[in-house]
């Protein structure tokens, strides 16, 4: 029992020790990214390697789960929101510094091709009874957007799900689960076997995506410039991403 | 050495209580979300939990008084959901019970929609919970003597009512060991839910989801509602200290 317990305490200080082996001073630069970041990240990633010679590692998520992230100490040198407020918000916080607009954003409406989808030409349709909408939560900022949008359109939109993040959201149309979904323009152009119903530009809610540095991190700073340089915004362009 | 591994488990839980804002209490659970979270989760618990018992009877029954391959196969399935990761079973549930899936077109085409619905939840739940209910039942089954209940057969009563009147009172408290096991589970449950089911308030995101989503929005009420999650888990494991390990014990009975 004595040599059972220990071998665990073991392999528990062997997971602590290892753990500690990937901290901030092994010259890997981490990037904490909205999840609408998925599919540029690979270009960004590499753009920023040859540039900076640094080992660069961009994890996603929703940027609502990022203040408490970085609050908890997530290894992070750089963090881009998917929009300004919940950057503002990490940043009255004292945590960012250096804060930089990257890119701009704005809804579409995805569809799959169910019966109902079909059927779907503007973002009033998705009101209609029969066809099952899924939403980001509010909690997320593509959810905000949402709302936003939803509510200066004075729609009533039933939606069957409130999705944590964009990705989980625009999944649940790509597997045909949903009919449709309000994502983000990024979003629509990587999933190109859905058909996007554009939102007039009048009654869109634009999101402006921000990078900034997590306090006292090395490097960062160097990151941030390269994401404003042309090669980057021309990377982010050709995503789907306006410029700011 | 077997002060850290205890810690590891210990602190976490501590922390969580420790940062309890009392004074927030009762407006974080009497908030809507909270409170259609609560009902939402013992209402599909416990659902999942007589699922659990009317299904899960017979399969132990089979299991147990079974052997050759079949019977190792059918054991191996029911482990399953137990090692999978729940976001896998998720996935696999959409696939099978999805409006595109195996079964799950059929279903559409008579009209029922399970992703996105209670039911949804419900299903999601009894597939994570199910294999602690079986197995706890299985396991008690094993140990019965079959002398008593092939007494009452001889004396001329149906396999049935042998069943019934012998063997099921003598795993009584294993039956109720697994149902409170299988409620706990079903009650915690998320990843399968999330995938399977979604989270839309008062309809899918049970007390796990509605966690998740108030850590994004008002950490504080998610700590008020994690703590929740910890006293039904404490009540669980005192309300079966003594069946603990009864369950795996030969004097099933005492």
């Amino acid at each position: 029992m004595i040599r059972r317990a220990s071998s665990t305490s073991l392999l528990v200080a062997a997971a602590f020790i290892a753990a500690g082996c990937g901290g901030a001073d092994s010259g890997t630069v981490d990037v904490l990214a909205a999840s609408s970041y998925t599919d540029v990240a690979e270009l960004l990633e590499a753009l920023l390697e040859e540039e900076l010679g640094l080992d660069i590692e961009f994890s996603f998520g929703s940027s609502g789960s990022f203040l408490e992230q970085i609050r908890q100490g997530a290894p992070a040198s750089v963090v881009i929101t998917a929009d300004n407020a919940t950057m503002q918000r990490i940043s009255d916080a004292d945590l960012v510094d250096s804060i930089v607009s990257i890119a701009t954003n704005e809804l579409i409406v995805v569809v799959a091709d169910t019966s109902a989808g079909r059927g779907i030409e503007s973002v009033r349709d998705l009101e209609s009874s029969g066809v099952l909408v899924v939403l980001c939560a509010s909690s997320a900022p593509c959810g905000a957007a949402t709302d936003a949008l939803l509510g200066g359109l004075d729609l009533d939109v039933d939606a069957a799900s409130r999705e944590p993040n964009v990705r989980a959201t625009l999944t649940k149309v790509r597997l045909g689960e949903a009919d449709a979904a309000i994502v983000y323009r990024t979003d629509a152009l990587a999933s190109p076997e859905l058909r996007a119903v554009p939102i007039a530009q009048a009654d869109n809610v634009q999101v402006i995506s921000q990078a900034a540095a997590v306090g006292g991190r090395d490097n960062a700073l160097r990151v941030l410039q390269v994401l404003t340089e042309p090669a980057a915004v021309a990377i982010l362009a050709e995503a789907g991403f306006g410029s700011p | 050495m077997a002060a850290i591994p205890a810690l590891l488990l210990g602190v976490p839980l501590l922390a969580l209580l420790w940062r309890l804002p009392w004074s927030n209490l009762g407006a974080a659970l009497g908030s809507d979300a909270a409170t259609s979270a609560l009902v939402l989760s013992l209402i599909t618990s416990l659902i999942a939990t007589a699922l659990c018992v009317v299904f899960g009877l017979p399969l132990a029954w089979a299991l147990a008084s079974g052997r050759g391959t079949t019977t190792r196969v059918v054991r191996a399935l029911c482990l399953l959901p137990i090692v999978l990761p729940p976001v896998v079973g998720g996935v696999a549930l959409l696939l099978a019970f999805g409006r595109q899936g195996i079964v799950g077109q059929w279903l559409a085409d008579v009209g029922v929609q399970l992703p996105f619905t209670t039911a949804g939840v419900v299903l999601a739940q009894t597939f994570v919970a199910l294999p602690f209910f079986v197995l706890s039942v299985e396991a008690a089954l094993r140990q019965l003597d079959a002398e008593y209940s092939d007494v009452a057969i001889v004396h001329g009563a149906s396999p049935f009512r042998a069943f019934v009147s012998v063997t099921l009172p003598s795993v009584g408290p294993a039956v109720v060991a697994g149902a409170v096991l299988a409620w706990a589970r079903a009650l915690g449950e998320f990843g399968a839910t999330v995938t399977f089911a979604g989270s839309l308030e008062g309809r899918t995101q049970t007390l796990p989801l509605a966690v998740y989503d108030l850590l994004e929005r008002d950490p504080a009420d998610a700590v008020v509602l994690s703590a929740v999650l910890v006293v039904v888990a404490v009540a669980v494991l005192v309300g079966l200290r003594d069946r603990w390990f009864g369950i795996f014990r030969s004097d099933v009975s005492s």
